[in-house]
C-alpha cells in the first residue's frame, strides 16, 4: 500500500541542551537538595511541552552532580525532555567543582555530547552550589572558558545560601548579573524554575533579529535582562523567612 | 502577576472580562480563556514592562481595535483591559478545536488531510496577507508561531496580531532570524510590507516542503552560534536548490522532506521559490514576489491536483509536461483530456473539481463550480456536473446548443464548448496538442 506524499518527518531541527550542574557535597544535605529534586522534577512536564511545540529547536537534558568527584546523572548523554526523569539525588561529601569543570569541558564537544546530526544551539548551563570549592578549580576553568560551545552557551550560577562562593560563581559565567542566590527553599524553587524554563525558551529559538534601537541584544543578555526583573519579583512575593539556612 | 479564575477585569469600552482558565504562555505573556459579552474568547495578558514603549505599543493596538479585523483570517483585537499596575491585556477570538498550529504540523503531529487542503492553506495564508498590506498595514514578526490551519478544509487563523503596525510605522518588533529578512537582520532596516513578503515565502516553503530553504548542509555546524545564524540567514543567504551555487543542498538523511518533495512537486514551485531564493532577490536587489504573484502561482498549482487512479491520493498533473507520475505511488499519469478556459488548463479525472476561480478573473479559489463525474453504467464515460446556480450554454461539435443548470452533468468530450459566465472553456484532447 503506497503512502501519500502528506505522511512525511518533522522538519530537521536543531538541539538545545540544557546542562544542570549541581553540587551534592555534604552541606547540602536536607532542605537544600530536597528542593532542588522537587524543583527539576517539576519542571520537566513545561519543558517537555515547550520542546513539543518548537519547531526550531529540540529540548535535551544533561545533568550532572558533583561531591566527590563528579557523576552524571544522564551518563549516556543528553536525554530529550520527552521521556526525561529525575530520580532524586542524594547529598554527601566535599565539593569538587574543579571536576566539574574539566568533566563539563570533555563533554562540550561534537564528539561526546554534542553530536546532534543537524546541530545544537549553543547549550544553556546552570550551576548551583551552596559553598566553596575544595579542589582546585582555576586551572579547570581557565580552560572550560576556552571552549566554544562554553563561551556561547547561557550560563547562570545559583549560590544556595549564604556560604556559597559568589565570586567564584561571577568567575564562571563571566558576568555578575547571572549569579542569583536563594536564601530559603521557596526562593530556590521559583529559581530553578525560572531559570530553567525561560533559559531554555530564550535558548531553544532562533536569535533575534533586531531590536527598535537597531541593536540585537544577545540571547544571554536577552535573559539577563529577564532573569533582573524576575528576581526582584521573587524577592518580594518570598514569605518565607531569608534566613532558613543560616 | 497571574490572574485568578473569576478575575473580573474592565477595559476601554466599559466592558468586562471574566477570567476563566489559564490555556498558555510565552515570552510576552500567558493567554487565558475569559468570558466577554457573554461569549468565551481569549485574554492575552502581557508581562510586566515587556513593552519598550508601552504608550506607542497601547496607541497603535487600540487603533487597530477601533479599525477592526482587515480579513475575517487575522484573530483580531477586539477590545483592551485598563491598566492593572502597570499590565494589561488584550482580548481576542479564541481558536477553534479544529484548527492546529503550525508548528505541530512542521512537527509531523498534524498532517494534512489532502494535496488540496494544504495547497488551500497555503492559498489562504497568502490571501490573508494580501487583505492585511492592501488595508496598508504590514505584520512586522511573521513566524511559525503565528499561523492555525484546518487539516481537513485548509482553512487558516491568523493570531498575534497585537503587533500590526500601520505602513512606515514599527513598534520594535525583533522577530527570529530564521523567518526575518536579511536586511533585517543585519540591522539594515525595520520590519515592514517589503520585509514581510520574504517572511511570507519563508512560511509557503516551510508549509509546502517541510524544511526551512536556507537549512541544508551549510546550516549545519555542530554549534549555531548567533554570529552563525546572522551569517546563514542574513549575510550570505544561499537557497538549498540555489541554482548556481551548490554549497546549501539538502543532506540525505536529515533533510528528507524537501529531498523527496522539491522534484517531484510541479515546476512551477521550482521556479517561483528558485527566483525568491536566488541571491539577489534575498538580498532586496531584486524586486520579491508580490502576493498577487504567489496567489496566481499557487492557484496554478491548485488546478494541477487530481486523485490518482492507482493509489486514491491526490497527486499534481501538468498538462504542458508530456510524463506525468503520481508523486504519491510512482504511477504513470495519463490524462488525455483537458478544460481550457482564459484562466486555466484543467486536467480532468473523476472526482476533480472545477473552482471559481478557473473560470473567472475575480473567483474564489475555495468555491467549487463543477465536478468531474463518471458514468454510473460505464465508468469510460466522463462528465462534468454544474454546481453553480447558473445555467452553462453547452454547444457540441455539430453546432448543437443545450443549457446544463445546476447538478446537470456535460459530457466531456473533445471539441465540446462551454459558455460560462465570464469565459468559454474547451474539452481539449491533449494527445492533439
Amino acid at each position: 500500500m503506497p503512502e501519500s506524499i502528506l505522511t512525511s518527518a518533522p522538519v530537521p531541527r536543531k538541539t538545545m541542551v540544557l546542562f544542570f550542574l549541581i553540587d551534592t557535597s555534604g552541606s547540602m544535605f536536607g532542605t537544600k537538595i530536597g528542593s532542588v529534586n522537587n524543583a527539576i522534577e517539576e519542571i520537566i512536564p513545561d519543558l517537555k511541552k515547550m520542546s513539543e511545540a518548537n519547531p526550531d529547536a529540540e529540548i535535551k537534558i544533561a545533568a550532572m552532580e558533583f561531591s566527590n568527584g563528579i557523576k552524571w546523572v544522564t551518563p549516556d548523554g543528553p536525554v530529550s525532555a520527552d521521556v526525561f526523569r529525575w530520580e532524586p539525588i542524594e547529598a554527601m561529601g566535599v565539593t569538587d567543582l574543579g571536576a566539574a569543570f574539566t568533566e563539563l569541558r570533555e563533554k562540550l564537544s561534537k564528539s561526546a555530547f554534542m553530536q546532534e546530526a543537524a546541530g545544537s544551539y549553543a547549550p544553556v548551563i546552570f550551576l548551583m552550589t551552596d559553598g566553596e570549592p575544595t579542589d582546585e578549580w582555576q586551572k579547570p576553568l581557565e580552560e572550560l572558558s576556552e571552549n566554544k560551545w562554553f563561551v556561547h552557551a547561557i550560563k547562570v550560577a545559583l549560590a544556595v545560601g549564604d556560604d556559597a562562593n559568589e565570586e567564584v560563581l561571577k568567575k564562571f559565567t563571566g558576568n555578575e548579573n547571572s549569579v542569583v542566590k536563594a536564601t530559603n527553599s521557596e526562593l530556590l524553587k521559583k529559581m530553578i524554575k525560572f531559570v530553567s524554563v525561560r533559559s531554555s525558551q530564550v535558548a531553544s529559538r532562533s536569535a533575534a533579529a533586531v531590536a527598535d534601537n537597531g541593536l540585537k541584544p544577545t540571547k544571554q543578555e536577552e535573559f539577563l535582562d529577564e532573569l533582573k526583573t524576575a528576581v526582584e519579583e521573587m524577592r518580594g512575593e518570598a514569605v518565607v523567612s531569608d534566613d532558613e539556612w543560616d | 502577576m497571574e490572574l485568578a479564575a473569576g478575575r473580573v477585569l474592565t477595559t476601554i469600552n466599559n466592558k468586562t472580562a471574566t477570567v476563566i482558565s489559564k490555556i498558555g504562555e510565552g515570552g510576552q505573556g500567558t493567554v487565558y480563556n475569559c468570558e466577554y459579552c457573554g461569549k468565551v474568547m481569549a485574554l492575552k495578558w502581557y508581562h510586566k514592562n515587556i513593552h519598550k514603549n508601552p504608550t506607542a505599543f497601547l496607541d497603535n493596538l487600540k487603533q487597530n481595535v477601533a479599525a477592526g479585523a482587515p480579513d475575517k483570517r487575522f484573530l483580531w483585537p477586539v477590545d483592551i483591559t485598563n491598566d492593572y499596575n502597570g499590565v494589561f491585556g488584550y482580548i481576542m477570538p479564541i481558536i477553534p478545536p479544529a484548527y492546529k498550529s503550525f508548528s505541530s504540523f512542521l512537527l509531523a503531529k498534524t498532517r494534512f488531510s489532502s494535496l488540496t487542503a494544504m495547497i488551500d492553506s497555503a492559498l489562504e495564508i497568502i490571501t490573508g496577507f494580501r487583505e492585511l498590506h492592501k488595508k496598508g498595514y504590514s505584520y512586522q514578526d511573521i513566524n511559525d508561531g503565528n499561523f492555525f490551519i484546518n487539516p481537513d478544509s485548509g482553512e487558516v487563523l491568523i493570531c498575534d496580531n497585537d503587533n500590526i503596525a500601520p505602513y512606515g510605522e514599527n513598534l520594535g518588533i525583533a522577530g527570529k532570524c530564521r523567518y526575518m529578512a536579511p536586511e533585517v537582520v543585519m540591522g539594515q532596516k525595520l520590519p515592514d510590507v517589503q520585509t514581510d513578503k520574504y517572511s511570507l515565502s519563508v512560511i509557503l516553503f516551510l508549509l509546502t516542503y517541510m524544511n526551512h530553504p536556507l537549512e541544508g548542509k551549510a546550516a549545519m555546524p555542530p554549534c549555531m552560534t548567533e554570529e552563525l545564524e546572522q551569517k546563514i540567514f542574513a549575510e550570505n543567504p544561499i537557497f538549498i536548490f540555489d541554482k548556481s551555487d551548490d554549497t546549501n543542498r539538502p543532506v540525505r538523511g536529515v533533510h528528507v522532506n524537501v529531498l523527496q518533495r522539491f522534484p517531484i512537486f510541479p515546476e512551477t514551485l521550482r521556479e517561483a521559490y528558485s527566483y525568491a531564493f536566488s541571491y539577489a532577490v534575498m538580498k532586496n536587489e531584486k524586486p520579491r514576489l508580490l502576493e498577487k504573484e504567489w496567489q496566481l502561482i499557487y492557484r496554478t498549482v491548485k488546478t494541477m491536483i487530481i486523485p490518482c487512479g492507482g493509489c486514491g491520493f491526490e497527486t499534481f498533473y501538468n498538462p504542458a509536461e508530456s510524463a506525468n507520475r503520481c508523486i504519491n505511488c510512482g504511477t504513470p499519469l495519463s490524462l488525455p483530456i483537458t478544460l481550457k478556459t482564459r484562466y486555466a488548463n484543467i486536467p480532468l479525472y473523476p472526482g476533480k473539481y472545477i473552482y471559481e476561480h478557473e473560470i473567472s478573473e475575480t473567483g474564489d479559489d475555495r468555491k467549487r463550480v463543477g465536478m468531474v463525474t463518471k458514468g454510473s453504467k460505464n465508468p469510460n464515460i466522463w462528465g462534468l456536473r454544474n454546481l453553480t446556480d447558473e445555467g452553462w450554454l453547452v454547444i457540441d461539435t455539430d453546432g448543437n446548443e443545450t443549457v446544463r443548470n445546476n447538478n446537470e452533468v456535460t459530457r466531456i468530450r473533445t471539441g465540446v464548448t462551454i459558455t460560462f459566465p465570464e469565459t468559454d472553456g474547451e474539452f481539449i484532447d491533449k494527445s492533439e496538442d
